[in-house]
């Protein structure tokens, strides 16, 4: 965020920072339901450089994971459909390319690992050959050889993501390994093309404690090894805290706070965050007395309806009987630096 | 295999309420493809010698990994599976010998909350009826204001009542499940995972609500969760299990851990500190959990221990109480502290 001022969040859009390898521009995307117009990320921008992991947090329905498929071209139209905004990746508006090249860049630019590791493989291939397939999508008429080579890079790959005897392995079926090593296959597969960004959409929700260490562990591994961006989407602020070096907190489609990490979780600007942070239970201390957590009192807003001010402002322990969070959309402004954002009117009253 | 059956398994130091449900030897053995020769192929090890007891008033919780036994556990309370060895004595009334009437007893007293709270309701349904269904179901007298009472017993307004669940969100209607389990005027429930489908700042309000239920109507619990830190601070007693055995057992098991399972589990939970970040010693295991179909000779937890000797694989370790602190712990090398 080292260059990006008021004028380029809020305005019209503009180029992006030269050294992010990932810029998000205003990015809107809604969805028609029957029951009206569903605004699921509104006016989102931010920045990811190389190298760097960028966390996205926030509670179902906040809009993160929509942010990302917009991002991949993922959204189905209809009902969905990206309003505006621009995504920027190696100088290219991923948005205002045409089918064919949108899906020559997804995968090789940018590549995505999901939550469900056995619902983004097909079940009836082998691995190796699932692996090896997204290899030959980026290759104009692959030949025989070509395909013996993307066989072989599927097995190096699977044993750059410490799967054991990648050979046998890259012979199977998914039922046929753990989640923990599925979800090393979907890395494997990710990184077949050596994007330039990975995004990872709860990668390890499905995943036990013990696995999920594992995972995080070879995340971190492969993005020394080739200094990818990673843009984490989670709901588990211990991941963030453990594994980020920026975070940007959504709630009900908007950028409410944004920051580096420590900014955030450290000092947190918006009520939400302070609230989110509150009801973590991971964040209690670790002795073993019996206590009351302390809940964000209320409910998420609909998505269909949200208030015309801040979206927070029904649950917010902050706002009292001021009418200004009711009427006005806060927008997201200096706290008090550049690196470290807020979207509250109140942002200096906020105390962790 | 009955090891600790001797053992009193609560902590002598704290106040303990009537013992309510006591678990013993509890066995519970899945059979695997088909029968030849009166032999199964295979047999799943789910639960595999598990005692523990419930006292009133108290929640003891039940944490590990997925497969290794705890909603087995949980459903084997309620009678959706029988044991396969072992005893589940309630009130000292053994279930497999329970008459009836002290069948019916049993189930209005012991009553279960499950994951997925739209997962365990008739969509169809109205609140009421759903609420309404146990005491149908026991041909009890329906009250006429009962499910208003209930719904407002768990901080939902009354005239939901009239409602459908694609009507709720995850949270409130997980507050109906909890609802109708009330219903029967429980002494114990079973919570198998009554949180981890909601999103944290709902989580929240949902483990106060179990708390406040418990101080009101002096509940036991049996809590059945993954998320250690929310284990940590609701739980009198926690249970660390590991493919189909209870490894560690105590009050304070989860903040100072002496198998080298609970450690690497705690291990595994990021801090969500972010001072800590590099400070904090990790225990990531490697591999996976074994299969329960063949469980590992000796100590289960050998395979992907670091501490692991040829004694492990020869030897059972029993839950013992091995350090002198109360807690019981299965590990032939226990953490000293």
């Amino acid at each position: 965020m080292t260059d990006v001022t008021e004028t380029e969040i809020h305005g019209r859009p503009q180029t992006p920072a030269s050294d992010g390898c990932l810029s998000v521009r205003n990015l809107t995307t809604v969805f028609t339901t029957r029951r009206g117009t569903v605004a699921a990320v509104t006016d989102v921008s931010f920045d990811l450089r190389a190298g760097e992991t960028l966390g996205i947090v926030g509670e179902s329905g906040s809009g993160k994971s929509v942010t990302a498929m917009s991002a991949l071209g993922l959204i189905p139209q209809p009902p969905g459909k990206v309003v505006s905004g621009e995504i920027w990746v190696d100088g290219k508006n991923l948005l205002a390319l045409d089918r064919r090249s949108l899906r020559a860049a997804s995968g090789s630019d940018v590549a995505m690992i999901f939550q469900d590791p056995m619902t983004s493989l097909n079940p009836v291939h082998r691995i190796g050959a699932q692996i090896a397939e997204g290899i030959l999508t980026h290759q104009r008429r692959p030949s025989k050889a070509d395909r013996e080579a993307a066989r072989r890079r599927a097995v190096e790959l699977l044993a750059a993501v410490g799967v054991p005897a990648p050979e046998r392995r890259a012979q199977q079926y998914p039922h046929e390994l753990s989640g923990g090593m599925r979800q090393r296959v979907m890395i494997a597969m990710a990184m077949s093309c050596d994007p330039k960004v990975l995004i990872a959409d709860e990668p390890t929700t499905a995943l036990d404690a013990t696995i999920q260490a594992q995972i995080m562990r070879l995340l971190r591994e492969v993005q020394q090894r080739t200094n990818v961006g990673i843009m984490l989407i989670t709901h588990d602020i211990g991941l963030v805290a453990q594994n980020v070096d920026r975070v940007l907190v959504m709630y009900a489609g908007r950028v409410v706070e944004m920051g580096t990490v420590e900014e955030v979780l450290e000092n947190p600007k918006h009520p939400y965050t302070v609230g989110l942070l509150r009801c973590t239970p991971s964040r209690l201390p670790s002795d073993s007395v019996r206590r009351r957590l302390t809940p964000i009192p209320g409910l998420p807003p609909n998505p269909t309806d949200l208030p015309p001010g801040c979206s927070f402002a029904p649950r917010c322990g902050l706002r009292g009987d001021r009418e200004l969070c009711l009427l006005e959309q806060p927008e997201l402004r200096p706290a008090p630096t550049d690196d470290h954002r807020s979207a509250c009117h109140f942002l200096e009253e906020v105390t962790p | 295999m009955f090891h600790s059956t001797q053992q009193d398994v609560m902590d002598p130091a704290e106040p303990v309420g009537e013992e309510l449900l006591r678990i013993e030897g509890l066995k519970i053995h899945f059979p695997l493809g088909r029968r030849r020769h009166g032999q199964y192929a295979e047999t799943v090890y789910a639960v595999d010698g598990v005692d523990f007891a419930l006292h009133k008033g108290q929640t003891v919780s039940l944490v590990g990994e997925s497969g290794c036994g705890k909603s087995t556990v949980a459903r084997s309370l309620v009678g959706l599976v029988r044991p396969t060895a072992g005893s589940i004595r309630y009130k000292g009334m053994d279930l497999r010998t329970a008459s009836r009437s002290q069948m019916r007893m049993l189930r209005r007293e012991v009553q279960i909350v499950f994951q997925d709270p739209f997962a365990s309701v008739n969509p169809r349904m109205r609140v009421r009826d759903i609420i309404e269904e146990p005491l149908r179901v026991q041909g009890l007298p329906r009250d006429r204001y009962v499910a208003e009472e209930l719904l407002e017993m768990v901080g939902l307004q009354p005239v939901y009542a009239n409602r459908f669940p694609h009507e709720f969100s995850g949270g409130q209607m997980q507050r109906i499940g909890i609802a109708r389990a009330l219903a029967l005027k429980p002494r114990v429930l079973v919570l198998d995972e009554p949180i981890s489908a909601l999103d944290v700042s709902i989580q929240a309000q949902i483990i106060n609500l179990l708390m406040d239920l418990q101080d009101e109507l002096g509940l036991a619990y049996l809590l059945i969760a993954h998320d250690v830190a929310v284990v940590r601070a609701v739980s009198h007693r926690v249970l660390v299990m590991y493919l189909g055995r209870i490894v560690e057992a105590g009050p304070e098991v989860l903040s100072d851990p002496g198998h080298p399972y609970t450690q690497a589990l705690l291990s595994a939970i990021p801090s969500a500190e972010v001072g800590s970040r590099g400070s904090r010693k990790e225990i990531i295991l490697e591999g996976d959990v074994p299969s329960p179909t063949d469980p590992p000779s000796g100590c289960r937890f050998r395979t992907r221990c670091w501490k692991a000797a040829d004694v492990c694989a020869e030897e059972e370790p029993g839950l013992l109480d091995r350090t002198g602190h109360g807690a019981l712990n299965a590990c032939h090398f226990p953490a000293h502290e």
